[in-house]
């Protein structure tokens, strides 16, 4: 009996010692596929069937190795020889997860991974592609330094330098107007023109442009809606049209950009996505997102039809056989690769505000946000009440208010984005106003480009031109809904925007 | 006698209750504090009626109806969302239902009555102060009181919308 008891005491001991031994480094596990169910929200089409990828899928895709890479430069501020001189270095493998010791070595790891390019393609000669005047009339960026950081060299075998693009801080880095980075903020880089030329002139053969189109763009609940271009032109234009701080990715819906969140201060932030389309409770759920949005969303199964499928879309390829239309390498990262990215978004700080007003305008400013009810959604500290809003056109079902945050009334936005692509949920995100000082695209398809467009209610005519995303075969377009503040007078909306700013 | 006269008689017995106000014009108004500022709300009433005799207290009653869908506080969306089910659900609940059970005097012009106050599927009694006050032909009642919102499910818990609602309701009728 004695033995017994000692037996019962020590296996008491040794399984809290096992599990503590089996999570010691607290990474959680980014292909969970109970979690994933938890954390994504589904179509808003409730009958439509959701399989992710299966756990065993993803554990067999091969690991990124993240090597170092170096940035881009444009041609006239490219050191003579840089690129020759980075082909004769050697490669170096950068991320080592066994020396990461202290939170400030993950942030610095995270680092490694937000910059690390997920798409590849060989450098010819030994001058950089990109010319300054590559960047006039185009809505992409250089920093004053002359480096383009949407895409970056990367060495992985001696002597064959590629350049690699999408990574993280494709989207997430902002140049300002003194050609200064900003970090994880809304991206406002990509420099369209030189896509938009290489399908113009059919340097992409457009059928294969127009298959990925649709696999990029097609949700089975929404078969009506438009997903790809009928000609090369059309296509170049609708790629120029978008503009800085937007992004037209997967799952987002032929000419329906989304504006970039910013990422600085996303810890606190409870739904990604402007659809809201998945849930942010603990660093878990910022590894999934990084992990789906890196490619994985390409091969969920909706309704049996998987966006990065073979057979007509409708089985999964071989790991070895994946080609996402981006070009994405078929790759995945790491667990720890996705926690250290978490660490360093999570530690991204905003810039030094340069917007200087008088205390009373702020005073009137911050009266004036309460009086035009944008309390109540943008409620500080976080300048957002981190629910969701159903749009025009979608009821949220009883099982909803028990699972998600909802503000449960539309403010009557477009509700394309929300109903018709595959990042659709019925629901937009209330986004934080924190940091909109450094923001250039409002509305979650970026039709407006300033504080003062949004408050005007010229922008609900029909013959409002946007300054911001506007369809290219259309010549003006009403930007609707949201119509807080519209009312106040302009001497308060310049107040409110002075509040803004300061945010 | 016949049925028309019972009828007649019936009616201008009616007509000459001096305390009866059928259909009374009655407004509400609220006020409620949203991130330290005021925002102030109308409903409108369906119907409203008083059988009041300050000297006939035990008989007296007060009904008011008030239709949630027509509240209005300045901003249309939020005016929408406040019919929805989170706030009155108004689909569900369309009437606002204000029922006396017993009144007694406080001063001259002045009474209290206890009233049932029923907002969605919640009935809950609250004590509502109030004047009577004659001006020619035409009797003003006004009263005002406080209700907890989330005691009758309107919303939920907020880091800038207050709890406490403050009401008035305003009625007014010639005898």
């Amino acid at each position: 009996m004695k033995k017994l008891l000692l037996l019962f005491v020590g296996i008491l001991i040794i399984i809290p010692a096992i599990s503590f031994l089996g999570t010691f480094n607290g990474i959680p596990k980014t292909w969970d596929v109970e979690a994933i169910k938890k954390f994504h929200l589904p179509p808003p089409d409730t009958s439509v069937k959701v399989t992710y990828a299966s756990e065993e899928y993803y554990n067999a895709l091969p690991d990124h190795v993240i090597y170092k890479t170096f940035p881009m430069y444009i041609r006239e501020f490219e050191k003579p020889g840089y690129i020759d001189s980075l082909r004769n270095l050697v490669p170096e493998i950068m991320f080592d997860v066994s020396t990461l010791k202290t939170p400030a070595d993950w942030i610095k790891a995270g680092e490694l991974v937000f910059n690390w390019p997920v798409a590849y393609s060989p450098v010819g000669g030994n001058l950089s592609q990109l010319k300054k005047s590559d960047f006039e009339n185009s809505n992409g960026k250089i920093t004053s330094d002359g480096i383009y950081p949407f895409s970056r060299y990367v060495l992985t075998e001696k002597s064959e330098l590629i350049v690699g693009s999408l990574s993280c801080a494709s989207c997430h880095t902002r140049v300002t107007d003194n050609g200064e980075i900003i970090p994880g903020a809304q991206g406002n880089i990509f420099n369209t023109i030189r896509f938009a030329n290489a399908v113009r002139t059919q340097r992409i053969p457009f059928p294969v442009l127009q298959a990925g189109a649709r696999n990029l763009n097609y949700a089975p609940w929404a078969p009506d809606i438009k997903v790809a271009p009928d000609s090369p032109e059309e296509f170049a234009r609708a790629i120029e049209s978008v503009p800085g701080g937007s992004v037209d990715r997967q799952g987002g819906g032929y000419l329906y950009p989304f504006a970039v969140p910013s990422l600085i201060g996303i810890k606190e932030i409870k739904y990604l996505d402007r659809t809201g389309l998945m849930k942010h409770e603990s660093p878990g759920d910022m590894m999934r997102y990084a992990a789906f949005n890196q490619g994985m969303d390409m091969l969920t199964s909706y309704d049996g039809f998987i966006p990065g499928g073979k057979n007509k879309n409708s089985e999964l390829p071989l790991p070895s056989e994946w080609n996402h239309p981006f070009g994405y390498s078929a790759k995945k990262y790491t667990d720890a690769q996705l926690y250290a990215l978490t660490q360093y978004i999570y530690s991204l700080k905003p810039p030094k505000n340069p917007n200087q007003f008088p205390d009373a305008l702020i005073d009137q400013g911050r009266k004036a946000f309460t009086k035009a009810g944008c309390v109540s959604c943008h409620t500080p500290p976080l300048y957002t009440n981190n629910k969701l809003t159903p749009v025009n056109g979608f009821e949220p079902p009883k099982d909803h208010f028990e699972k998600y945050d909802i503000f449960n009334v539309s403010v009557e936005t477009d509700s394309v984005s929300a109903l018709y692509t595959r990042r659709g949920t019925g629901y937009y995100k209330i986004p934080s106003l924190r940091g909109v000082w450094f923001q250039s695209a409002f509305f979650h398809n970026a039709s407006l480009t300033t504080l003062e467009e949004v408050l005007d209610p010229k922008r609900l005519r029909k013959d409002f031109v946007p300054t911001g995303f506007m369809p290219p075969h259309l010549k003006s377009m009403a930007v609707k809904g949201h119509p807080f503040g519209m009312e106040l007078s302009e001497k308060e909306k310049k107040a409110l925007i002075a509040f803004m700013k300061t945010l | 006698m016949s049925m028309f006269t019972i009828i007649m008689i019936l009616f201008l017995l009616e007509r000459a209750d001096p305390s009866h106000l059928v259909n009374a014009r009655c407004t509400v108004n609220f006020t409620v504090v949203n991130a330290g500022l005021e925002v102030e709300g109308t409903l409108k009433v369906k119907n409203a009626n008083i059988r009041f005799d300050p000297e006939n207290l035990q008989h007296a009653s007060i009904q008011v109806s008030a239709d949630p869908s027509s509240i209005e506080t300045g901003i249309g969306i939020r005016d929408k969302h406040l019919k929805r089910s989170d706030y009155f659900d108004t689909n569900i609940y369309p009437e606002i239902r204000l029922q006396s059970k017993s009144f007694h005097e406080t001063g001259k012009n002045r009474f209290e009555g206890k009233f049932d106050l029923t907002i969605k599927s919640t009935t809950r009694e609250i004590t509502i102060p109030f004047s009577r006050k004659k001006k020619g032909k035409m009797t003003f009642y006004e009263g005002d009181f406080e209700i907890n919102r989330l005691d009758f499910n309107v919303g939920e818990q907020s880091l800038t919308l207050d709890e406490t609602v403050r009401i008035k309701v305003s009625a007014s009728g010639e005898f």
